[in-house]
Parts: structure tokens; sequence; C-alpha cells
């Protein structure tokens, strides 16, 4: 490192974001919600390297500390000080533990979401861990991998031309249309039962869609979420691309984790700025046919009624991050014998499964432990199904459940609604059944 | 008895015009600091632009994209703070108080200010403001409502102390950084209220009057110090960094 550049540089971080990270009041108020400060302090699961921290070290994982680590270190390159005497050097095992720190988070934002001085706390995670790994910081542990998977353009490393392996023969999918469903990785290759789910309802209720197929390159959320952005605008714009040219002009996603980095990531990656398509949740587009009468409840012809008590997670991406709450709720409404109960955190302050943020792959035991929380959450109000519209925290809820002694069971949305209209929910034989999860 | 005696009065001058410029450098390089970030997400950074700075910051508090209008979060999220109302009614009375005791001790001290130059420099108009009485005795109001919001600061400042001492997680929490800021407002609350006391006829607590104007000068110049000029350097900061963080995200709930 030169000798004159601060230890912790500005670079990635927005002016609005500098200013944030000055307005933490210190309040608190995120220690409350923190889903990853809440297992460190039950010592549920310990960081690695940081066994028998004190109670106020613990503190270092919550947002609160993490935004005073960042404007310390700041002040310390930036400061009057530094603008006097020079930048003050900081021992690299400090930039490296306020890394782990802000490695250790599952980007959820509710830290964001209760904050009284309104900071988009995520936008400064991801800002830092990207400036981490311009100056060989970051990722955290298996993270560095996805590069690597990603010259696949999936990240399972999986054969592009077996994207659509999964879609039944009678699946119709249209070569150009205005709908086009954006499958994603996971329901492509290790969740295909949730995009023949998706495919066979869209059918059902005579909504003609167009997919991408092997054009359907990772959404790259994966990078985003972890600072690994060099391959992020190639990817973005491929796919953006290839949906203008199949005239596409409404998204829809079975994918939190696609519909989220599509619609607030893809815009700051386009070279044309805003998104010539509007993405939006699958449950988002129903809620609407039914709003402007293009569908009625008659048209989902239910033919099995569901006779269990069903919870419903609000997955981060979906809820907090794009304000999605009452569409999803208005399908479970209309699913005949779903006795419907919402779990004590839903919506805005919902409690993160562990899934994302990059914590699946680099602290798995984390997100096992979180997900098990979650899971207990779901007990708490007797549901005998989770259901959630992320297939990124339906893998991770299953593991919880895996882990547990209980008999609650996980369901798609979209395979809740297959089911109950009786729809055929057998895969076709192809390279990847026994991949499933 | 003045507020400020002849020396005092001079010292009150030199600290005033200290502060104001304490404040203004670093409030400048505080946003020169801010102004090292970019104007969007990966592009380059603006090399420390004030100008750069301001511009975006005006751009996103007016973006037609908010929810709701600036005004109404001026109002409901700024002065009325409902976003910590919303989350623990406790700690909005806390910071409340602290908010607005803080603002009209602030406003109603600049304007004792003002009347202390008029009664010196105005000339008649000096004499008829104060008709020639003390001028404490001229503008009774401001006196009563300066003891008032002194009281309602001093609740939030007891409240914010309290929780600091009692709640082991906010206690295990607390850094210098916090301590600055409640122990400064609580020493500038309590000289507040010691030199108005010995101010009366007959002292107080076997202080002398006579002490009040130096009194009276320490506590303005702590005040002035602490909780203007230190501003840009210290927690205090988030006094304009937080409602700034509030209007370019549009407020809300």
């Amino acid at each position: 490192m030169a000798r004159n550049e601060p230890s912790l540089t500005t670079e990635r971080f927005t002016t609005s974001q500098l200013l944030e990270i000055d307005a933490c009041t210190r309040c608190g108020e995120c220690l409350n919600w923190c889903p990853v400060l809440e297992e460190i302090e039950e010592e549920t699961f310990t960081p690695e390297g940081r066994e028998g921290m004190t109670d106020k070290q613990k503190m270092d994982f919550s947002p609160k500390n993490k935004l005073t680590g960042m404007r310390e270190m700041l002040n310390k390159g930036y400061g009057l000080r530094a603008k006097l005497f020079g930048p003050r050097q900081i021992p690299e095992d400090d930039v490296l533990k306020l890394k782990d720190e802000i490695y250790h988070c599952t980007t959820c934002g509710i830290c964001g979401t209760v904050c009284e001085a309104s900071i988009n706390t995520v936008e400064i995670w991801e800002s830092f861990r990207r400036n981490a790994v311009m100056h060989k910081r970051g990722p955290y542990g298996k993270q560095t991998g996805f590069v690597d998977l990603l010259a696949s353009h999936n990240v399972f490393a999986a054969d592009q031309e077996d994207r659509l392996c999964w879609v039944p023969e009678d699946i119709e999918i249209k070569d150009k249309a205005e709908v086009a469903y954006f499958t994603g990785c996971t329901a492509a290759f290790r969740m295909q039962r949730v995009g023949v789910a998706t495919t066979r309802v869209l059918q059902a209720l005579d909504i003609p869609f167009t997919m991408l197929g092997p054009e359907e390159w990772c959404c790259v959320s994966v990078l985003i979420r972890t600072g690994q952005l060099e391959l992020a605008e190639e990817f973005v714009n491929h796919n953006i691309d290839a949906m203008v040219k199949k005239g596409v002009k409404t998204v829809i996603y079975a994918c939190a984790g696609c519909h989220r980095t599509s619609k607030i990531d893809w815009p700051k990656f386009y070279e044309g700025g805003e998104l010539p398509f509007e993405t939006i949740a699958i449950s988002e587009y129903m809620d609407r046919l039914l709003d402007d009468g293009t569908l009625s409840e008659s048209d989902f012809d239910w033919k099995n009624p569901l006779k269990k008590r069903v919870t419903f997670h609000d997955s981060c991406h979906t809820g907090r991050h794009c304000g999605v709450y009452d569409a999803p709720r208005r399908i479970y409404d209309m699913v005949p014998g779903a006795d419907f109960v919402e779990m004590a955190r839903t919506r805005e302050l919902q409690r993160c499964c562990g899934a994302g943020g990059g914590i699946k792959a680099g602290v798995s035991d984390l997100a096992l432990k979180m997900a098990q929380k979650r899971v207990q959450d779901a007990e708490l109000v007797n549901a005998d199904i989770i259901t959630c519209t992320c297939p990124f925290c339906r893998r991770n809820i299953m593991d919880g459940i895996n882990a547990m002694d209980t008999n609650i069971i996980f369901k798609d949305q979209q395979e809740i609604l297959a089911e109950a209209m009786g729809l055929d929910l057998t895969l076709p034989d192809n390279p990847y059944i026994a991949k499933q999860m | 008895m003045e507020y400020y005696s002849e020396l005092s009065f001079a010292v009150m001058i030199v600290v005033g015009f200290a502060t104001v410029i304490l404040f203004l450098g670093g409030l400048l390089f505080q946003m020169k600091k801010w102004g090292y970030g970019s104007e969007g997400y990966g592009k380059p950074g603006q090399g420390g632009s004030i100008g750069g700075f301001l511009k975006l910051l005006l751009s996103q508090i007016f973006d037609k994209k908010h929810e709701q209008g600036v005004l109404t979060t001026l109002v409901m999220d700024i002065l009325i703070q409902r976003r910590i109302l919303k989350r623990s009614v406790t700690r909005w009375v806390m910071h409340i108080t602290i908010f607005w005791g803080w603002i009209m001790l602030f406003v109603f001290s600049m304007l004792m200010f003002v009347v202390e130059l008029l009664h010196k420099y105005g000339g008649m108009f000096g004499e008829t403001i104060t008709e020639g009485r003390p001028l404490v005795e001229s503008f009774p109001a401001i006196v009563l409502l300066n003891e008032v919001f002194g009281y309602v600061l001093l609740v939030g400042v007891l409240i914010a102390i309290a929780r600091r001492l009692f709640i082991t997680e906010v206690r295990e929490g607390t850094t210098f950084y916090d301590v600055f800021l409640t122990g400064g407002l609580f020493v500038i609350v309590v000289t507040g209220f010691i030199s108005e006391w010995i101010r009366s006829p007959g002292g107080f607590m076997g202080i002398s009057n006579e002490l009040a104007p130096p009194a009276a000068l320490f506590h303005v110049v702590i005040s002035l110090l602490f909780c203007v000029a230190m501003i840009p350097f210290t927690k205090y900061i988030h006094i304009i960094a937080t409602p700034l963080s509030i209007l370019t995200h549009g407020g809300g709930e």
C-alpha cells in the first residue's frame, strides 16, 4: 500500500453513503433486530477465530459498530488530522477484522428498515465489500468460488444448453412475448419443481410467456452481494439485450434473489440506465391481472383443497428490498383449504432465514442456525407448511428443517398454487434429477 | 444584572466569532470528506468536491421518486421524529426533548445576544427596547422560556444518562464518542442552571451573585464550543448528517 494512501479508501462509496456513515446516532435499535448478532450473542454461532469473545466484543458484529468502525477508519484517512499530517495508517489486521464483521451479514436489510437515521445499510455493506475485494481483502471463505463458477454463466457450473431441460414437453414457450419468466439458476438446475410449477401455472392461466433458455445468464446476485463485480456488467447487459430481442415488456420472477437483483442492481450496470422493461414478482403480476380483470379467481380452477396450516416467510429480497408484501398473501388467501397464519415477525420486520448476502456459501453454519430460528418461528404458530417465493430461502430453510426434529415441511408458493390447481409437477427426465434439493 | 459584563462581553464576541469560524470550517471540511464519494454506484469518486456533494445532495433531497414531499419529511421525520417514536417511546421522549431543548435554547440565546448587541451598540433603539431597565427584566418571556427549555433539555439528557448507566446493552455499547455528546450536554445544562440561579440577589447555595457574570460566561463559552464549534468534529455531526440522510431517502416510516 502506498505510504500516503488511507488504509480504508472511499472507493466505491457514494457521497450519500459517506454522509450516512456519519449520520448513525448509535441509538442501538439495530441491535434489537440483527439476526446475525442474535446468533452470536446467544452463542449458537461463533465466528471463526473469535472464540471466547466478551459481550462487548460480540457487539462488533452489530450494524451500529460496523458503521462506527468504518467512520473511524475513514476519518483516519480523510479527517482533519489526516489532511494536516497525512493519513494515519491502520494495522491491516484491524481492517481485516472489520472486513470479516461486515461479511458476517446476510444483507437482509432489517437494520436499515428500523434505522432512525434512515441509513441504507445494505448498500453501505455492499460498497465496503466491493472496496475490500478491490484491495484484495475480500470476499470471505468459499465466496471466492463464485467467479470461477460463473465462467459457465450459471452458479452451478452446469451446461447452459440444459437451461430448459426441465420444461415439460407440453409447456409452450413462445419465441417472442411481452411477458418473460426469468427462471434463475436454482430453479433451472437444483429446484426444477419450482420451475415446473411456475410454467404450469402460467400456462393454466393462459398467460403467454417466453424464456431466455441458454441465453439466460446468472442474474449475478451472488457477485453483487459479495463485492465481486468484474463480471456483473457483462452478465447484466447480456440478459437485458436478450430480453429486448424477444420483445419483452414485463419480466416476472419466482426467485426473490433474481427479482431484487434485476430491479435494484441491474440498472446500476446497464449501459442505458433505466431498464427497457419492468421487473416484477410473479405474485405481483397475478395480483395486477386480478385487479384489472384479466384474471378472476375462477380461472384458477381449484381441484385439491390444501387442508394445511400455512405460514409465509417474506423473503428479504421480495419484502424489505422490493416492498412486496400483500401480493403473495393474496395468492394464499385464494387457495382453498389453506389455513393461513402469520408468524410473529412478518413483512418489513420479518426474520431473515440466513441464506443471503453470501452467508450460505461463506459461513454456512451461521446460515443453518438462522434457518432453524425461522423454522422455530413457524412452529410457534403451529404451521404445517412454511412457504416462500425464494428458492434460496427454500434451500436454507429446508436445511434447517432437516437439522431439526420437526414435522414442518417447506413448499414454494408456486408449488402450492400448482398442487391446489391439480397440475402435474412431474419433472421430465434430465441430467439434474439426482441433484434436486 | 446583565447577562454579560464588559470583560465577558468582549470574550463573548471573540469566542462567538471563533465558534462560527470553527463550525463553518469544520462543516466545509466534512462536506469535502463526503465529497470524496462518487456521484452514483460504481462511478469514480469526486475528489473531495464540496460543490459536487451539495449538487448531488439537493438532487437527492428533491428526487421526484420519493413517496412523500420534502415538507412532510421535514415535519414528520425530522421535527417530530416519528421514525424514533415508532421504535421506542422512551428513546423518542429522550431525543425529542434534547432536540427541541437544544434548538430552542440556541434560538433564545441568540435572541438575547442580539438584544445585548442592540443594547450596547443600538443607540436610541437599544435604550428604547430596554427602557433603561436591566435586560433580564425587559424580556421576562424569553427568560421564562429559556428556563422551561432548559428543563426540557435536562429531562432528555437525564434519560440519556440513565439509559447508558442502567441498560446493560446500552452501557456495554457506550464509547467515548457517545459519552462526549451526552456528558457535554449534561455539563452545559447544569452550568446553565447554576449560572441562572446564582443571579438572584442572595446568590445560590452560598455562591455570591457577584460570580454570576463569570459563571454565565463559562456556561456560554462551553456551550458555544461544545454545542456549536464541535458539531462537525464529534458525534454532534449527526445533528446535520442525520436529517440530511433522512431527506435524501425521502423519509417515511
